[in-house]
């Protein structure tokens, strides 16, 4: 393994002997001879300047299938919106929101794979949990701060600091300090109580020195149900030019965030209770306590609004250093630090119950009299959810060197996550309220008998994550053709440990397991400009995903013996074919792309292990096509538009269970699709801009989605619509760009549904009995579509 | 149910697949592109700092003079015959800005029996489509490092160009201490496509030598 970056640095070495030695210095002398040499004067590139149009594409120059929503984009949207909705029309994206305003978070899938099989990162940092790559979109950035998104869909950026992506990757970039002094206050209101506040100061240029800090503060209630969201924001970003092409930067976000859930539905439920069903609001309390008998909780089928919450925390630091050592030799120093703390319990209308005293499974005594009716016989309903805490320094150091027409980038990531994982429960209050929803009152919390915490949970996760990468971009015939050929090596060490806790066999035993996975991923690009216009790229690039820290735990305890999965990492082989077409008036891209997706990992029956542990459970192949298009504007209309066909096919059955005398209990997946994943996705975004008027009216279709791993159910496409209107009013002497806002999300009020799947692993096998393979089924859950939401801000200037 | 389902996506995917089409294709490209020039150049004269004036610039301003130059070209004497064939050698082609081209034909019209060749306004004018081309084709870099750097700055370049229009050889006389940008700045000047020298331009020169700045910066948001 160490060997191989020397025999690449060989290898490419060997490539300089017949690059074209195009010098990066200066002319050889000649004499200062006026009819020799001309002056052509000074040529300006100022960003994208106005070709942008929509802002959802720009002129991309990789070798690989990449898509940017860009500040001109983002500028439209609801000032609540997260990543995930940001990049809605992007060719791939395939994501829904709980609700409109964004703050209860969403999920996301591009080509099939899952936000967790991707990586992402805010301001070059990775954002994904460091224990099953989670992402929780509404943590991030502002959207008011926000720069640009961008998504690279079919892998990740070979420099990019993830372990977990099979898929492409996301990248979060926070806007830059502004040159002058502003002030800006922005306030959003809408139905559902929305509201918004947002302060920025940004402090201008103070000799070489820039800064901003921003503040706000959100809330929204539920569609449905009784709850809401609550979020207030910190973002705040330092820059420090060094001179010569060295800077310095600093980022900060502090995110603290509390949200009710919103009910997922199946079928079923819809049926029975419409599409608005939530979790009950009035609450059934328990019996009244009495004294030497056992009391027992009354049955609730919707559970009750308090309990489904997600109060978190989080912290994302990132320093960057640039160094221009000298004008070919840069290096770029980017620490980084996340921490996050928090709980969250899933959808489901569930109200925990437990049991007092000394059960089978009962550890240390067990649970004390909870009820206080001087007994220990009752079963009482608490609040009982998975709390997390992480503690995650890295830092990416990387070298870039210009050799004459080598580009040669070689760093190292490293990243050290200390991942708490606990489950403390408190009891209720008698009106079903939640005392303690951080669970961090110690004089609240439930007790065992000895006087040490109940715990439905007691993890402790190090990850170590580290890789080498090295990429040389070859330029060649002037510039017109580029090769980058790139390898990483990705390593990933857990130490595990599962403390005795109250979840009863395997969880009631201490044990520690360490467990490493390392890869070699590498990759070769290409580019071709046949004219300015016309550009041909391609990519082959090997992403792999390391495995889930829960995976390290044991399933089972059988005669004495702990029972581990044994799962390996997924592996995938993308490649990108692309055409891209660049004028200034238009800009056009278009991508045929293969992913060849190996030892996907689910839950399924291990033959050696005799039970159902997540498991790899074969090969799957998809492949599709992607175009995006968009235009400048011209007399005021600008245009973007992107449509996505995929083709996801799974190639093995697998043993769900044990086969028995009647039933295989192999499920027929071969030749199935992945579910919630549409062949077809298509966006477009329509913007008319005059003067101080803008409109942007844009759809989204979603075509049908199984929902099932056999896909034995299906949900329909839909199309959902978005309005934004501007309007900018002219500047008065104390207050400037006073601009006013006005954003309908699904204008058609349509009614549709998504699939609530939490990872890329956890779908319903399937949602009907198979004849003469299994009698078993699941229920598929639903998030229901958010009804038409308006919104309406200002924004101004001081 | 699951057929009703699947009807539904047959029925509602291929319109926006059509619609895609017609995008990508069809009428509006070709409306917008045929559209483009008058409209873009004026445009790019916005975006840019007002382009430093031609070298040979203390010359008297005749109003007149832009008729008279459209005039002469329906029968066109052997300069502007050159002078046209650059234009069309010379692919996306922003149309000169008329009111540049007064400043070079002033001495033209005095004189039109002898068709004395101007060279210096035949220079003028190919460094100006030089000048517009690289206007056309400039870009700031979009790479995953570019795009979290946002580098900015100024490069230096010098570009020496053969007779035929090739590019001899291009380098960096002035550094932007980023190497993005000066990677970014190289690689617009060495795609370049550059027109033919008119026969009269830089006469005796195999090749010529021309030196341009790319300064790169960073909208501030508003």
């Amino acid at each position: 393994m160490k060997l191989q970056p020397k025999v690449l640095a060989l290898v490419i070495s060997s490539l300089f002997v017949s690059g074209a030695a195009l010098a990066q210095t200066p002319a050889p002398a000649e004499k200062k001879d006026d009819k020799k040499t001309t002056e052509l004067g000074t040529i300006n590139i100022t960003g994208e300047g106005d070709r942008l149009g929509t802002g959802n594409i720009i002129q991309e120059e990789g070798t690989k299938a990449r898509s940017t929503t860009t500040r001109s984009a983002i500028d439209k949207q609801r000032t609540t919106a997260n990543p995930f909705q940001l990049i809605e029309l992007l060719p791939g994206v395939n994501t829904s929101s709980q609700d409109a305003t964004g703050l209860f978070g969403g999920s996301l899938r591009v080509r099939g794979f899952n936000s967790d099989q991707m990586g992402f990162t805010v301001d070059g940092a990775p954002v994904n949990d460091s224990g099953n790559f989670a992402v929780f979109p509404q943590e991030y950035v502002d959207q008011e701060n926000l720069q640009e998104v961008f998504v690279t869909q079919g892998s990740a950026d070979n420099e990019a600091p993830h372990v977990g992506a099979t898929g492409g990757n996301i990248g979060i970039v926070s806007s830059s300090p502004l040159d002058k002094y502003r002030t800006r206050l922005t306030h959003t209101v809408g139905g559902l109580n929305l509201a918004k506040t947002f302060l920025r100061v940004d402090t201008g240029l103070l000799g070489n020195f820039k800064a901003f800090l921003s503040y706000s503060h959100a809330q929204s209630s539920k569609w449905k149900g009784v709850g809401g969201a609550n979020r207030n924001h910190i973002d705040f970003k330092a820059f420090y030019n060094l001179g010569k092409g060295s800077s310095l930067q600093l980022t900060a976000l502090w995110n603290d965030a509390i949200n009710n859930n919103i009910r997922s539905l199946s079928l079923a439920n819809i049926a029975a209770g419409g599409r608005e069903l939530d979790y009950a609001k009035v609450w059934i309390p328990d019996p009244a306590a009495v004294a030497g008998t056992a009391q027992s909780t009354p049955n609730r089928p919707d559970g009750y609004w308090t309990i489904p919450i997600n109060p978190f925390r989080n912290a994302v630091v990132t320093g960057k250093g640039w160094f221009a050592l000298t004008p070919t030799i840069r290096l770029d120093v980017e620490p980084y630090f996340w921490y996050g703390f928090g709980n969250g319990n899933g959808p489901a209308p569930t109200v925990v119950t437990l049991r007092e005293g000394t059960g089978t499974t009962s550890l240390r005594g067990g649970l004390l009299d909870i009820n206080g009716d001087g007994d220990r016989l009752d079963t009482v309903s608490v609040f009982r959810s998975s709390v997390t805490e992480t503690f995650r320094p890295g830092a990416t150091v990387k070298l870039n060197w210009q050799i004459a027409n080598h580009r040669i980038m070689a760093g190292y990531w490293f990243e050290r996550a200390r991942h708490r994982q606990t489950q403390p429960a408190v009891k209720l209050a008698v009106d079903g309220t939640v005392p303690d929803y951080w669970l961090q009152d110690p004089s609240q919390l439930l007790r065992r008998v000895d006087g040490s915490f109940y715990q439905g949970r007691d993890q402790f996760t190090i990850s170590s994550a580290k890789s080498i990468f090295i990429q040389d971009t070859i330029s060649l015939m002037n510039d017109r053709l580029t090769l980058i050929p790139s390898i990483k090596f990705p390593e990933l060490k857990r130490y595990f440990t599962n403390y005795a806790n109250d979840a009863g066999g395997a969880s009631a035993i201490t044990y520690d397991r360490t467990k490493t996975e390392k890869n070699t991923n590498p990759s070769f690009g290409v580019r071709y400009s046949v004219t300015d216009a016309h550009q041909l790229f391609g990519n082959v690039t090997k992403g792999s995903r390391t495995t889930n820290n829960f995976n390290l735990a044991a399933t089972a305890i059988v005669a004495g013996q702990l029972i581990f999965p044994n799962v390996k990492q997924e592996t995938s082989l993308t490649t990108d074919v692309g055409y891209r077409y660049l004028s200034d008036v238009f800009t056009f891209s278009g991508t045929a792309f293969a992913t060849k997706f190996k030892d996907r990992i689910s839950t399924a029956f291990d033959q050696d292990l005799a039970r159902r542990v997540d498991t790899n459970v074969g090969d799957a192949n998809i492949r599709g096509l992607e175009l995006e298009a968009g235009t400048r504007p011209y007399k005021g209309f600008s245009v973007y538009g992107s449509v996505t066909y995929t083709r996801s096919k799974m190639e093995q059955d697998f043993q769900d269970a044990a086969p028995t005398a009647t039933l295989t209990n192999r499920l027929p997946t071969a030749g199935k699709e992945f579910p919630d994943t549409p062949k077809l996705l298509a966006g477009m975004t329509v913007q008319y801009a005059n003067g101080p008027f803008l409109a942007t009216l844009s759809n989204k279709f979603t075509g049908l989605r199984y929902s099932s791993l056999v896909n034995d159910e299906a949900v329909p496409g839909f199309h959902l619509t978005d309005l934004a209107l501007g309007y900018r009013l002219p500047n008065t002497q104390w207050i400037k760009n006073v601009t006013l806002r006005l954003n309908v999300s699904n204008l058609l009020d349509k009614n549709y549904l998504v699939l609530s799947a939490g990872s890329g692993s956890s779908f319903v096998r399937n949602a009907r009995p198979i004849a003469g393979v299994t009698t078993g089924s699941g229920a598929v859950f639903y998030y229901v579509g958010a009804p038409r939401f308006t919104s309406a801000s200002v924004s101004m200037d001081f | 149910m699951e057929f009703l389902y699947r009807f539904r996506q047959i029925f509602s995917g291929p319109p926006a697949i059509i619609v895609m089409i017609l995008v990508i294709t069809t009428p509006l490209t070709k409306v917008m592109e045929a559209m483009a020039p008058k409209d873009l150049f004026e445009q790019q004269i916005d975006l840019t700092e007002p382009p430093p004036p031609p070298p040979p610039p203390p010359k008297v301003v005749q109003e007149e003079q832009p008729q008279k130059v459209e005039s002469v070209v329906p029968q066109p004497p052997a300069d502007i015959i050159t002078k046209d064939s650059v234009v069309l050698d010379f692919k996306p082609a922003p149309p000169e800005p008329p009111r540049a081209i007064e400043v070079p034909r002033v001495e033209a019209p005095p004189a039109p029996v002898a068709p004395r060749v101007d060279i210096g306004a035949i220079q003028v004018s190919y460094e100006r489509i030089i000048r517009g081309y690289l206007e056309s084709i400039k870009r700031y870099p979009t790479s995953r490092e570019a795009r979290s750097q946002r580098p900015t700055g100024k490069v230096g370049l010098w570009l020496e160009v053969n007779r035929d229009g090739s590019l001899k050889d291009a380098g960096i006389a002035k550094t932007s201490d980023s190497i993005i940008l000066d990677n970014a700045a190289l690689a617009t000047v060495r795609q370049g496509k550059f027109p033919s020298f008119p026969p009269e331009a830089y006469a005796g020169q195999p090749s010529h030598r021309f030196t341009v700045s790319l300064e790169y910066n960073l909208e501030q948001q508003n």
